[in-house]
């Protein structure tokens, strides 16, 4: 009896450790549990903050993510922050109205501060009409303002006060590390920005998250590849800055 | 007592088996853990800061097949960058007007812009007035101007419009220039 047991456990003990040994388990793709690594030291963040916060300026300069493979999720928060103050801000606009007409839907070029309309003042130079501003949505950034005199045409002065808008967009490398080459084209589509225009205060710093997710079932041929995420001032002249984030993948 | 005995023999046989299972899936617990432990995202907390003064350039009112300039070290680009940047140019929005010129090498309504810098380093523009780097239209295609830009330098660079060879209308033409900074390559 005790020799059955003792060769059933010798059986059983053989038979489990094969199962590591010799055939090794594949690692199973799970999309949605992703674990990062952080190696930012706070302390060090806050004083060149601190000294930069008259700059605008971008934080990390390269992100590096390691063994990723389809279906994984791997995010990161792209630090921005906008140097700039509130700003008073002059438009002029051609207006027609149609019979009946009354309210008017303006874009304004820049985003009103604090969405507040009563920094907003408009005046018209058809003395027919009596503006006043209803509503302003800050998605589209248009400012409805309501007492036009129907059927008439005029020039409306719009002032207002404005805070800054910055475009954050994926971006074709126009060079990479040594060891990496340009993404894939079809890397655009696996880039998430969650928010690709966000407004920001005077002075303010804001995170922005940034997701890879590539599809489960999509065949990646290089295995280390470079993409960047662009970050972009509106508003600016024809004579433009961009700051740029390396992003460095390897796959597994 | 014979029965005792062979109570205890059972439960260390019992023991004996549950300890070489708990043996066995230990070994294979690394393994299952690979699943949810491969994939690292770092970074290290470095800067890039630039602006870049003034942030236009009229170039007036222009003749058929002439080069016009800025003059030399007429923008500045202000660099509080943490790390050495590279800096590149490209022409983000092509000529604009009510009726637009193509953009490239000077022919018929085509023109051009060209950029350089004193502080072209090893890969980028080779001095200051020689406008030796011809812009692209495009992001992805950018010129390298100034290459390895420490963090202490501010570069100066200057711009000239490759005018075109002939005009059949004379709309004011517009064209935005952007210039990027990123981490050394």
């Amino acid at each position: 009896m005790k020799r059955i047991i003792l060769s059933g456990l010798v059986v059983v003990s053989l038979l489990l450790a094969g199962c590591v040994s010799a055939s090794p388990i594949i690692p199973v793709p799970t999309p949605t549990k992703t674990e990062t690594t952080k190696t930012i030291e706070p302390s060090a963040i806050v004083d060149v903050e601190t000294k930069m916060m008259n700059d605008t300026w971008i934080s990390p300069a390269k992100i590096e993510i390691g063994n990723y493979y389809p279906g994984a999720r791997a995010e990161w928060y792209i630090r921005v922050h906008n140097s700039n103050d509130e700003t008073t801000q002059i438009e002029k606009k051609s207006v027609g109205t149609f019979e009946n007409e009354t309210v008017v839907d303006i874009s304004l070029k820049f985003p009103l501060a604090d969405n507040d309309i009563t920094k907003v003042t408009v005046a018209s130079d058809n003395n027919k009409d009596s503006l006043a501003v209803a509503s302003y949505t800050p998605f589209d950034k248009v400012l409805k303002i309501s007492g036009f005199a129907p059927s008439e045409s005029r020039i409306i002065s719009i002032v207002y006060k404005a805070w800054t808008e910055f475009k954050i967009s994926y971006r074709i490398p126009d060079s990479t590390i040594k060891g990496y080459v340009k993404a894939p084209s079809q890397a655009q589509d696996w880039v998430i920005i969650t928010d690709s225009t966000p407004v920001f205060r005077p002075k303010e710093t804001k995170e922005i998250l940034v997701v890879l997710q590539i599809p489960e079932d999509t065949n990646v041929v290089d295995k280390q590849w470079e993409f960047w995420t662009s970050v972009s001032e509106g508003g600016q002249g024809t004579v433009q800055t961009e700051m740029c984030t390396r992003w460095l993948v390897k796959m597994r | 007592m014979r029965k005792m005995k062979k109570q205890i023999g059972g439960f260390r046989y019992l023991a004996i088996l549950v300890i070489v299972i708990a043996l066995a899936l230990s070994w294979a617990t690394p393994a299952f853990g690979a699943t949810t432990q491969d994939v690292t995202v770092t970074a290290t907390p470095s800067y890039i800061a630039i602006s870049n003064a003034p942030n236009s350039w009229a170039a007036g009112v222009i003749t058929a097949s002439t080069d016009v300039s800025t003059g030399n070290n007429y923008f500045t680009i202000t660099n509080t960058s943490t790390v050495n940047i590279d800096i590149s140019f490209y022409v983000s929005a092509n000529w604009s007007g009510t009726s637009s010129w193509t953009y490239g090498a000077p022919a018929a309504d085509t023109g051009q812009l060209k950029v350089s810098s004193a502080n072209g380093g090893v890969g980028g523009s080779s001095g200051v007035g020689n406008y030796d780097k011809t812009l692209v239209y495009g992001a992805g295609a950018a010129v390298l101007v100034c290459d390895n830009v420490s963090t202490a330098t501010s570069p100066k660079w200057e711009m000239q419009l490759d005018a075109p060879t002939s005009f059949t209308h004379g709309a004011a033409q517009s064209a935005n220039v952007t210039m990027t900074a990123v981490l050394q390559s």
